[in-house]
């Protein structure tokens, strides 16, 4: 296996997940703010789950490609549990900045 | 740079190329996507996967953006701005669920050397996002 084809896209796909995280950061920053003032400490916790959940993300991609190119073995995609897990936690946000704009129309 | 992608390479029992062996069994989940064809070459699941990544992320800027309308102080009346709020986040949500559907059939097309499934939510999410800023930069 070529090493610059096998390590660019297991580099890529990582570059990609961490993007993700970044992203996932931003919007758990804006949810937080729309939350915070009325749910509180909820809110808060909320957060910091959130917050072990992009950091997982974020090292858990770096991890697995430094493994891939340390071992030089073929790269594996990440597939399986992380994108489900991932999309439903998309979800979960998006219905709950739904629950807090509802709670402010009130 | 590009070349033909390799769709096997040989196993040798008993050297390091092991872990390249197809298991016999699938365990993998989910197992309607896993359960019949053959592992694609590897660099289309990663590109798949990243797919599925920018998706998500469309679905998260969605998300940020419905937050950012409903913070911004705008002459449109509030009935106006918060149903463009919700529906920025349930695009976004929508957009979620898609990206998961979408990169699961597209692996289970490609294990099975099918046609690529289309994704209609694009011309949705376009039509939308046009539309809401459109609304947004006349009534503002």
């Amino acid at each position: 296996m070529d090493l610059a084809q096998s390590g660019l896209q297991a580099e890529r796909t990582a570059l990609s997940w961490q993007r993700t995280a970044l992203s996932l950061a931003v919007a758990t920053g804006a949810w937080e703010r729309l939350s915070h003032p009325q749910l509180g400490a909820v809110a808060d916790a909320v957060t910091v789950v959130l917050a072990l959940l992009i950091g997982w993300v974020f090292l858990g991609s770096r991890c697995r490609y430094h493994r891939a190119i340390s071992q030089s073995r073929r790269p594996r995609p990440s597939s399986e549990g992380a994108p489900v897990l991932l999309a439903l936690v998309t979800v979960v946000l998006g219905l709950g900045i739904l629950a807090d704009l509802a709670l402010l129309r009130r | 740079m590009e070349s033909t992608p390799q769709t096997t390479t040989p196993s040798r029992p008993g050297t390091a190329s092991d872990d390249l062996a197809v298991p016999e069994h699938d365990q993998r989940w989910p197992g309607w996507v896993y359960a019949a064809g053959d592992d694609p070459d590897y660099r289309f699941s990663f590109a798949n996967e990243r797919t599925f990544l920018a998706w998500i992320r469309t679905a998260l800027s969605l998300l940020a953006a419905g937050v950012a309308l409903n913070h911004i102080e705008l002459t449109i009346s509030p009935a106006v701005q918060s149903t463009l709020t919700s529906i920025l986040v349930l695009l976004g949500i929508l957009c979620a669920v898609a990206s998961w559907w979408r990169w699961a059939r597209a692996e289970r097309a490609m294990r099975r050397h099918e046609r690529l499934p289309a994704l209609p939510i694009a011309l949705l999410l376009a039509a939308a996002v046009g539309l809401i800023g459109t609304v947004v930069l006349t009534l503002a």
